[in-house]
């Protein structure tokens, strides 16, 4: 299905409200872009968005300063909103956007090309992660890692216990 | 002697009479031959040898009265002594089988208190040394079950602060590896 839409997906690009957002300034955009024509005006067009509208459509090769490519940046995203699985993930702290992007870089080397990350915050997580996804709930976390090991811990304070 | 010859009273005939006169005589001769003989002198030596043979004999009988009193005493001392020797030993005897006995239940009635003391601390040993386990146990399980959360509370609490996401990315990308087919058939399911 990826294949088909052949739509490309800047790293920036991480939530589904992102998707939203940026759908919202491309309608926003094309109507301001209709507006000239309708006036028939030279007036100023927009300047270049250095933001993730403008990745976005610099990756998917369109172009903004026209209706027809602000349009087809809308359609894009609206497929992309249908199309794109979301996942969940929650940290103990607010992620860097650099940690988050390889995150979600992996996800979509290796999950799918679509993926969307919605981001919480759980302070009870420590260190890891917990991860949604749309039937399963995976424990991440170094609680999890620490409780899948605790037979060693176990074993170690018994032989403390044993040598004192 | 006078006293002791009496009259024949079928002698009433002058023969018998004669015969007595002649009699009379004689006693009355010898009468005055026995005051001559035994005179107030002779008497007296007879008196004093008589005193004196009483003497003796009271001198004698005194002695033997005085050895047989010695000899009664001493038996008597030595039957008392034995007696009374075998009085006290019979009665030291009861006294010590009394002692004994009372020492035999007191040694008994302290050997039971000791047995039931013993009993008692060691069901008391038994019930702590029980209870200490299942303590231990609940303790131990306690421990076990929270120990994750205790290590990593700890953790947190002492380098959390230190750890960011970005240290802690090699981990969740180790661990989204882990689970990476689950995650892809989840999401292929989903999709």
């Amino acid at each position: 299905m990826a294949a088909e839409t052949k739509i490309v997906l800047p790293i920036g690009l991480i939530s589904p409200a992102d998707v939203r957002r940026l759908r919202r300034s491309a309608n926003d955009l094309a109507d301001y872009l209709r507006q000239l024509e309708l006036k028939n005006s030279d007036g100023p067009l927009p300047k270049p968005r250095a933001g993730l509208l403008a990745e976005f459509a610099s990756a998917n090769k369109l172009d903004l300063a026209s209706v027809a490519g602000c349009q087809r940046a809308a359609t894009l995203l609206t497929e992309l909103s249908e199309l794109a699985p979301i996942i969940h993930i929650s940290f103990a702290d607010e992620p860097s956007s650099g940690a988050l992007q390889k995150i979600l870089g992996w996800f979509r080397q290796n999950i799918h090309p679509f993926i969307l990350i919605n981001v919480g915050l759980q302070p009870s997580v420590g260190a890891g992660c917990y991860l949604r996804t749309t039937n399963r709930y995976f424990d991440l976390s170094l609680r999890r890692r620490l409780l899948e090991h605790r037979e060693v811990l176990a074993d170690r304070l018994l032989e403390l216990a044993k040598n004192e | 002697m006078a006293f002791f010859i009496k009259k024949n009273p079928a002698s009433k005939n002058p023969t018998v009479k004669k015969s007595a006169d002649k009699n009379k005589s004689l006693e009355m001769a010898a009468d005055e031959t026995v005051e001559h003989i035994f005179d107030d002198k002779f008497r007296e030596e007879l008196r004093n040898r008589g005193r004196l043979h009483f003497e003796k004999i009271i001198g004698e009988n005194a002695m033997f009265l005085q050895q047989d009193l010695r000899l009664t005493t001493s038996q008597l001392n030595d039957f008392m002594k034995s007696e009374i020797t075998k009085k006290l030993q019979e009665e030291f005897a009861k006294y010590e089988q009394s002692i004994g006995d009372a020492k035999q239940l007191a040694v008994e009635s302290i050997e039971k208190t000791n047995q039931a003391i013993e009993q008692q601390r060691e069901l008391l040993k038994s019930q702590m040394e029980q209870q200490a386990s299942l303590q231990q146990q609940r303790l131990l399980k306690n421990f076990s079950e929270q120990m994750a959360d205790i290590v990593n509370h700890y953790i947190l609490q002492t380098i959390g602060d230190q750890i960011d996401l970005s240290d802690q990315l090699e981990y969740i990308l180790a661990e989204l590896e882990a689970n990476k087919q689950a995650i892809l058939a989840d999401i292929n399911r989903g999709t």
